[in-house]
């Protein structure tokens, strides 16, 4: 060990002596080290120890300036918030101030100093270290790097180190000044983040969004706008915006940029912009555009998100095109049509409602569409706006009565529909068709309707009247005693042909009202079995007359039936009848039965039979069957068709089954 | 013919605008012994009536001038103790039948008739 220098001893004694304010971390030890050398601590600092402590003469005073010196330093470097370190090449620390220990998570300097620096700092950042020791070793300049570091207390903080060289205790080192910035480092980390997300947001967004300098050149684009313009970013980074607006707006969009420039508004927005896609297609968009101004207010940059409407207009344009061609049909309908707003007021009134109303639209535009209603639909009008409007739905074939300006009333039929706008009901659209004409014919058919059944009964009652006396007359020779058998006969030869004469005119009657539908059925519940009755009393006489055997079949829990007894007893009676007529041995058969929720009537005999193919014609008007030359054919061929007529009348159908010469069978089927 | 007191025998109006309907019913309802006063209108009826008193009136419906609805209610207005059938051709409807029936109405002769018929429902009627 070398002789302590003057200084030393001096210091030492001066300690001894209590005169050293505090504790120096410059122990006296290695104040040694200072001797004869000068270095610069930091670019700020410049720590200069005299190598020449002079002669022992003036030595006091020299060891004073040293030590004010020293003193100032001593406190510089112990309260600065800077870490300051010295390290020697190896990394081990030869010097550490009070920041240092306190950034660390030490409780004294004395715990840092001798460790390697790499015990702090993170592995992934001891390669740079150690680089940037080696440069700070062969006097590369001083420079800035960042580290991560474990602390004492385990908490990973970012440091901020700036390495150059000294000499130190007669050796260079490396003193390198650190600061903890991990908080700048995280609030740096969460805006990149948040940068990161954002510009995810617009790059994904899915409306198109440009950012332009202030020139209107573009800086930036996402890919919405790429996917809508066909560009690549690539292709219009750098590009003036304008480029790509439709030639026809170009100049009106520049002006219009620029002025917003001026105005240093930060908002303006909402209007339309066409812009022209790569493939040539133009689009449509409503444009927001946002300003970011820097210090001075003035515009830095330019946002901007686009709506892209090309669509809607598209739809838009149709519509319009297509409200022209509604309006051109409305114009030009026969029917009246008319709108009114949510008070009922006339909004819109067409030529032929005019011409219903007899009044001019100027006239009527904004009155109340009620005032032209007759008093008794008036009501029915406005419970039907009423309802439109609550309910939003259309009301049709409305029967009102619409005033004339001179005062006669117009039977219309409405169709009344609400009209919305964005979902709100904003009045009503009513079609009015003038059913004046259809109410006169239908008044006219009516009419007529009742003058065809006035002229069927009266044509019943002149066809039937002559035939009473004749009857009746005829029927008083019969019986008259003075009268010879000779005219006995011939009256009786005339009274047949005024019955089959009676029946003739009542078939014809029949089928006229058939045919005009004026013949009136009476529907009631009906026992079948009083029907059956009458009819067979009624035939009886002829059935005993041809000696042919009557059979009837009825169950006696037979429904009662809604029907016409009187029309239904005709049919039974003229299908006996024709039985009884074409049958001369055996036996008739009439039977009923349900079945199926259906009641079946069958009238069955063992007579002559119908050829198969004619067992359909049978039923059509005037179709008389052959029956073979021996037998006469009477009758007007009338009768099957008024029977078939009637059972449809019933809703229920008449069929013949037959085999020649085995006899013929007739189902009528009545629903129950 | 049963030999009947002129007096004691019933009296019948027979109302049609046909004549030869009106001799036809006289001619038959004589052979049943009735007493017939002829009528070949509604008017004409009403007018006999107002001097006349008869049993019954046969009355034909679809007559020009007055219908016989209208004698018919005429007749059940003003008097109410002569009976009233009516003889038509005309085909009408249980239901409406019965309506008349309740009116008043004695009975609803079809036409034509034969001769045993409509004597027995004359007989009938004036049997009460």
């Amino acid at each position: 060990m070398k002789e302590e220098p003057e200084i030393v001893k001096i210091l030492k004694k001066e300690e001894k002596l209590g005169k050293l304010p505090r504790k120096s971390p410059f122990s006296f030890e290695n104040l040694q080290i200072y001797e004869g050398s000068a270095g610069h601590v930091s670019d700020k600092t410049t720590m200069v120890f005299k190598d020449d402590f002079g002669t022992k003469t003036d030595h006091d005073k020299r060891v004073l300036t040293a030590f004010e010196d020293e003193e100032l330093y001593r406190t510089l470097v112990e309260n600065v918030l800077e870490g300051i370190l010295i390290l020697d090449f190896k990394g081990n620390v030869l010097f550490a101030n009070p920041a240092v220990a306190n950034m660390l998570g030490f409780k004294s300097v004395h715990e840092v100093i001798g460790k390697n620096v790499l015990s702090f700092v993170d592995p992934k950042f001891h390669k740079k270290v150690i680089k940037n020791q080696d440069l700070v070793r062969v006097g590369k300049e001083a420079f800035l790097d960042t580290y991560q570091v474990t602390t004492a207390d385990g908490r990973k903080i970012w440091v901020e180190g700036l390495g150059t060289k000294i000499l130190y205790m007669s050796e260079t080192a490396n003193v390198v000044y650190i600061r903890d910035i991990t908080e700048r480092k995280e609030i740096e980390e969460s805006l990149r983040a948040s940068e990161e997300r954002f510009k995810q947001l617009y790059d994904k967004a899915p409306i198109p969004y440009h950012a332009l300098s202030p020139t209107g050149i573009i800086t930036n684009v996402n890919e919405k706008w790429c996917n809508t313009l066909k560009y690549t970013k690539e292709e219009v980074t750098g590009k003036s915006i304008f480029d790509f607006v439709i030639k026809s707006e170009k100049g009106l969009a520049k002006a219009s940029f620029e002025k917003k420039i001026i105005e240093k508004k930060p908002y303006t927005g909402g209007h339309e912009r066409t812009y022209v896609a790569k493939n040539g297609e133009e689009r449509i968009f409503i444009i927001h555009d946002y300003f970011s101004f820097d210090e001075s207010k003035n515009v830095r940059s330019v946002h901007t998100t686009m709506e892209d409407i090309t669509q809607r207009r598209q739809v838009w344009d149709k519509m319009v095109k297509s409200e022209e061609k509604y309006r051109v049909l409305a114009e030009t309908s026969a029917d009246g049509v008319l709108t009114t707003d949510v008070l009922g007021r006339l909004t819109y009134v067409n030529p032929s409602l005019e011409k219903i109303l007899g009044r001019r639209k100027s006239k009527t535009l904004a009155t109340p569409f009620r005032n032209y209603l007759s008093e008794s639909t008036v009501y029915l009008f406005q419970q039907a706006f009423l309802d439109v409007r609550k309910k939003g739905r259309k009301m049709e074939n409305m029967g009102l009565d619409v005033i004339h300006k001179d005062r006669y009333e117009i039977p219309v039929e409405a169709n009344i529909a609400p009209l919305k706008k964005d979902g709100k009901f904003i009045g009503i659209e009513c079609t009015v068709r003038d059913v004046s004409e259809r109410k006169r014919i239908e008044r006219e058919l009516k009419r007529s309707e009742k003058l065809r059944t006035e002229f069927m009964n009266i044509a019943a009652h002149e066809l039937k009247s002559p035939i009473t006396p004749i009857k009746g007359y005829l029927e008083l020779i019969e019986s008259d005693k003075n009268a010879s058998e000779k005219i006995k006969n011939w009256a009786r030869i005339g009274m047949r042909n005024a019955e089959r004469l009676m029946c003739l005119v009542n078939d014809i009657l029949d089928v006229s009202r058939l045919d005009t539908n004026t013949m009136r059925f009476n529907m009631e519940k009906c026992d079948l079995g009083e029907i059956l009755d009458s009819a067979i009393e009624d035939i009886k006489p002829d059935i005993e007359n041809k000696n042919l055997r009557f059979i009837k079949e009825m169950p006696d829990n037979l429904p009662k039936i809604v029907c016409d007894n009187h029309r239904l007893s005709q049919v039974l009676k003229n299908l006996l009848g024709n039985a009884i007529k074409f049958t001369d041995y055996g036996a008739i058969t009439l039977r009923a039965e349900e079945k199926e929720g259906d009641l079946f009537i069958y009238v069955q005999d063992t007579g002559i039979g119908i050829s198969s193919d004619e067992t359909k014609k049978i039923f059509t008007k005037f179709y008389q069957a052959y029956t073979g030359e021996d037998r006469k054919n009477e009758g007007t061929g009338l009768g099957l068709f008024i029977c078939k007529e009637i059972v449809k009348k019933h809703n229920g159908e008449i069929w013949a089954e037959s085999k020649v010469g085995k006899g013929s069978k007739f189902t009528i089927k009545l629903p129950l | 013919m049963a030999k009947k007191d002129e007096e004691n025998m019933k009296k019948i109006m027979v109302v049609d605008n046909e004549p030869d309907i009106v001799d036809l019913t006289r001619t038959v309802l004589e052979l049943g012994g009735y007493n017939v006063i002829p009528s070949y209108s509604g008017e004409e009826c009403l007018r006999k009536l107002e001097k006349e008193t008869v049993d019954l009136v046969l009355l034909d419906i679809m007559m020009p001038g007055m219908s016989g609805w209208d004698v018919f209610n005429r007749i059940k207005k003003k008097r109410s103790d002569i009976k009233v059938a009516f003889m038509s051709v005309l085909e009408i409807s249980d239901k409406r039948k019965q309506v008349l029936l309740d009116e008043g109405l004695s009975d609803y002769i079809m036409k034509p008739f034969d001769k045993e018929t409509l004597l027995k429902k004359v007989d009938d009627i004036l049997k009460d």
